[in-house]
């Protein structure tokens, strides 16, 4: 993984509304435990890490937005490539952060992932 | 008629005659009296989307959120919100909260209401300077509602300045 590498990150459909995504999808909720799970997208396809999350009954996904390696860097967010449960799964980790402080961190990311738009959208 | 489906962005209210066969399903509308086009941000619209999520909405986990606290929150919506300034657009928590979240320009804004409290947390980045501004609201009172009104305005009139 470099700077410029891809963190794909599954949007909820209720995380949508008319087009556009809430930064919610960006930080990591209380039941999260400060992690915030994405795929390293050097080593999936936007499409094929979509099917792979979708397949599970209980998931659903409108689609893949991503933030790279180093706009997680500018906001001082650690990029963690744990493996687990699946080799391309990473999570950032947002435990060194406070509740306001993680909402601005989801706010940045969330804009900077707008600007690069969906990678993948279910129909 | 009202839109049942929670990915439905449009609803119109429609007041007409319609014709339906034996078993009460529409079946074509021979006139229509009026419509009402509403805005694709519509509040109260949104907040009756919301109120249909069930439990473990967000992926086999997230809190159905509380009708009568979204109904409370819709009224005094109606009631308090500077209709000059502009509509949010409105997400559920996994909390059974709501997050209202505008963008102004630069500015990122969100307003986290917890039902059915309508106690919330206002919070606005500047995502260029990051400047930044937090406030703790109590939306059962006009002062709650009176407070988001000035923040939104202070940050919406830096805008039409320009």
């Amino acid at each position: 993984m470099n700077r410029e590498s891809l963190l794909l990150r599954q949007i909820h459909p209720n995380f949508v509304q008319n087009g556009r995504v809430t930064s919610q999808a960006f930080r990591p909720s209380p039941k999260d435990e400060s992690h915030l799970s994405v795929d390293n997208g050097d080593m999936v396809t936007p499409e094929v890490s979509w099917k792979r999350f979708s397949v599970q009954s209980e998931n659903s996904s409108a689609g893949v937005m991503a933030i790279s390696h180093s706009e997680c860097s500018d906001c001082q967010v650690e990029v963690i490539e744990d493996g687990v449960p699946y080799p391309e799964h990473c999570y950032l980790d947002f435990s060194p952060f406070g509740r306001k402080e993680s909402d601005r961190i989801g706010k940045k990311l969330a804009s900077a992932a707008h600007s690069r738009g969906w990678l993948f959208e279910a129909n | 008629m009202r839109c049942q489906n929670i990915r439905t962005i449009v609803c119109s209210p429609l007041k007409g005659v319609l014709r339906k066969d034996r078993n009460g399903n529409l079946k074509s509308i021979v006139s229509v009296e009026h419509v009402t086009i509403l805005d694709p941000l519509d509040v109260e619209t949104r907040l009756d989307e919301l109120a249909a999520l069930e439990d473990r909405w967000l992926d086999g986990k997230g809190v159905a959120l509380d009708k009568t606290g979204l109904k409370v929150l819709s009224e005094e919506f109606e009631k308090n919100f500077d209709a000059e300034l502009p509509l949010p657009h409105i997400y559920p928590t996994p909390e059974g909260g709501v997050l209202a979240e505008w963008t102004l320009d630069q500015w990122a804004v969100s307003l986290e209401i917890q039902i059915p409290s309508q106690t919330a947390q206002y919070q606005a980045l500047n995502l260029a300077s990051d400047e930044s501004s937090d406030l703790d609201l109590n939306l059962n009172e006009p002062s709650g509602w009176a407070l988001l009104n000035e923040s939104l305005r202070t940050l919406n009139s830096s805008l039409s300045s320009r």
